[in-house]
């Protein structure tokens, strides 16, 4: 996983740079600042794979001689479908419009969203979460 | 219900299905190949609309002193074909097909999450119909441009309801493009097939790779910004009010450091189509691949440099500095040009309807791309802001771009349907475009240096703009001809299509390796991959002790 982080450590490196470089040709407040942010960005994305990247094994997709057998084994859990994706879509969207229309839609939005979310997140956990651990 | 999927093997039993059928299907759907179709029929349909309101425009400026719409319809339409086509056009489309092709190009299973992968897609589709809705209310919908600047989109200049419903459109749809491109990295840094490391991913994958870190660091700068705009137009808020110690010129830089970079997240996502195509067609491996991977960071780096070009005129910016960074970014660019042209150069090229595709979106976009260069020269742009030139050039752009995402349609439809589209039509549809687009806008090139404005409802005789605004819209009915065939082809091959089996076009990457179209998780068995191409790899052994066992 070493090449995935040095992608975004070279974001973050990048943005330094210049970063840097438009502060003293500029000395301009807005750029600036969102030129340090995405640095940031780089950083704690770059970082945090770097950091698994330490205490992971090398995996089967990183190495150059790997067969298809190397990989072997579970690839992850994952669902066939699922209607909670669209009722958050659908509540977060009414929520949304809420902000247009007034705040009685803005509330029946948070209900909906709040229902759709829960169901989403136990769909989730019961999937992924064996039983003894929740 | 949800499936523990283990890494796919000779002869692994079938997936199990999930069951529902038809319009519940579509509602609960969480496989990648379901939603990045959903994304690219939806996209279409955005573009649909775009082009009809696109379509008025061009014939209400047809003659001078026409009138069929008034100048505040007017301004909604240019406002709504705008937003259109780059909010609910572009990316979605992009990103549809991204989500379609991408985990079969890396040989994975699905997205690394269907289910935030579903909700990207109703997140798009609600947010899209709440921007245009602005329509049904009844003081129109937003009129202020698709860039939206302040003070003009403020609650003085552009009150009502239809501004708001942009505003939280345009929020809800780019929380999408957030979570898809979240999405997107993970499933590429995660779930790629063993031996595939990095600098074996396809160039596609590459490009949407870079993509989505555009999209990470640019959509959120926007959201805030929207969400400043709307905190100034209801909550009192002053951020963007120049009579109030609000600075208007803060949205023109937040709107440019997404808007540029922008420019680039509809671009590589089809610089990408095109390598596939040019190195299929040309029966060739991708020339420079190596070099194409890090064009395509440097253009995505150097994209965060050039926003303030946008906003040369305002005299407020490091003019040196934006003119050379944007300078700058043309080469990448031309080294990707060069790359594409050694990827042709002595290969056995046939002319499919994609790689015509593809051919044109270099002729457009490089039209598009000069044009550009010139603008980037401060003194130049000064003369040309804000006139039809700036149109003609980023028409030449943008539609350079549809021109590959067509090629993108044609390539890989074969795959999601199993059916070839017709390449008789295709081919109609192909020259309706690279006719369409040069006659509608070449002259607006001629017309901005007469000194026509953009957005103008209409204009007099005395001016002299007549024919060549005639001639312009009479390329855009031709472009709607186009469009026309396309759709056409579209419904008809899906009912009618000659069969086009697993691998059509000769491909060189894993998403020919399955069937068309591929079941429910993509793959029962995955080739060895030993370089960029593994399918060219398993289809030409080479020559060797083994390759050589004759009589």
């Amino acid at each position: 996983m070493k090449s995935e982080a040095r992608i975004f450590l070279g974001v973050a490196a990048f943005f330094v740079v210049i970063g840097v470089v438009y502060w003293f040709v500029s000395y301009e407040n807005a750029g600036a600042v969102m030129l340090a942010a995405s640095a940031v960005m780089g950083l704690l994305a770059g970082g945090s794979i770097w950091f698994l990247s330490r205490h992971a094994p090398i995996r089967a997709e990183d190495r150059a001689d790997a067969t298809i057998a190397d990989g072997t084994g579970t690839v992850d859990v994952f669902p066939t479908h699922s209607v909670w994706p669209f009722a958050v879509g659908l509540s977060a969207a009414l929520m949304a419009s809420g902000f247009a229309f007034g705040a009685w839609l803005v509330l029946i939005g948070v209900g909906a969203l709040v229902i759709s979310l829960a169901g989403y997140v136990r769909e989730v956990r019961d999937a992924t979460v064996p039983n003894e651990r929740r | 219900m949800t499936v523990t999927l283990k890494r796919p093997e000779d002869g692994s039993a079938p997936e199990p299905h999930s069951g529902a059928t038809g319009i519940l299907r579509w509602l609960t759907t969480t496989d990648h190949k379901q939603i990045g179709l959903s994304y690219i029929f939806t996209a279409i349909g955005f573009f649909c609309m775009g082009g009809l309101l696109a379509l008025v425009i061009r014939t209400q400026l047809a003659q001078p002193d026409e009138h069929l719409v008034d100048p505040q319809t007017y301004n909604e339409f240019f406002t709504m074909h705008g937003s259109i086509m780059i909010y609910l056009f572009a990316v979605p489309f992009a990103f549809g097909l991204a989500n379609y092709v991408v985990p079969l190009q890396i040989g994975a299973p699905d997205m690394a999450f269907p289910r935030m992968n579903a909700l990207g897609y109703w997140l798009y589709l609600f947010g899209g119909l709440t921007m245009i809705s602005g329509f049904l209310t009844a003081s129109g919908a937003a009129s202020f441009g698709w860039f939206a600047y302040a003070p003009l989109s403020g609650a003085v200049y552009s009150p009502g309801v239809g501004p708001d419903l942009w505003i939280i459109g345009v929020v809800v749809t780019s929380t999408a493009g957030v979570l898809t491109a979240v999405n997107l990295v993970t499933t590429i840094f995660m779930l790629r097939a063993p031996g595939m490391t990095m600098f074996r991913v396809p160039i596609y994958t590459w490009n949407m790779l870079v993509t989505s870190m555009l999209v990470l660091v640019t959509f959120p700068v926007l959201t805030a910004a929207l969400v400043m705009l709307f905190s100034d137009r209801h909550l009192g808020t002053q951020v963007f009010e120049a009579t109030k110690d609000g600075t208007p010129i803060l949205w023109q830089h937040m709107f440019w450091f997404f808007g540029h970079p922008e420019v680039y997240i509809i671009a590589l996502p089809f610089f990408g189509v095109v390598t596939e195509v040019f190195a299929v067609f040309s029966r060739r491996p991708v020339f420079g691949y190596k070099t194409l991977v890090f064009a395509t960071l440097a253009i995505g780096g150097l994209s965060f440099g050039v926003w303030a070009h946008h906003m040369f005129a305002t005299g407020a910016v490091a003019l040196s500095f934006f003119s050379l960074m944007s300078l700058l970014i043309a080469v990448p660019t031309g080294i990707k040009f060069f790359t594409w042209i050694g990827t042709m150069w002595g290969g056995h090229i046939s002319l499919d309807t994609p790689m015509l595709f593809a051919i044109g979106m270099l002729l457009v976009f490089l039209l598009g791309g000069l044009s550009g260069v010139l603008q980037a020269m401060a003194p130049v742009d000064f003369s040309l802001t804000d006139t039809y030139f700036v149109v003609a050039h980023l028409h030449y752009v943008i539609m350079g771009l549809v021109m590959g995402a067509f090629a993108g349609i044609y390539y890989w439809f074969p795959k999601m349907t199993g059916k070839l589209l017709n390449e008789r039509w295709g081919k109609v549809h192909f020259y309706c475009f690279l006719i369409g687009i040069n006659v509608t806008f070449f002259v607006q090139h001629q017309l901005g240096l007469d000194g026509m404005p953009r957005r103008v409802a209409s204009y007099t005789a005395k001016e002299g703009w007549g024919t060549l605004n005639l001639i312009s819209t009479i390329g855009s009915y031709i472009l709607a001809l186009g469009v026309l065939a396309f759709v056409w082809n579209l419904f008809h091959s899906l009912r009618h299509g000659k069969p086009a089996g697993d691998d059509p076009w000769g491909g060189q990457t894993l998403e020919w390796a399955t069937t068309s179209p591929p079941p429910e998780h993509n793959f029962d068995s995955l080739p060895p991959i030993r370089s960029e191409r593994p399918l060219w790899d398993l289809h030409h052994p080479p020559a060797g002790p083994d390759g050589l066992a004759g009589p």
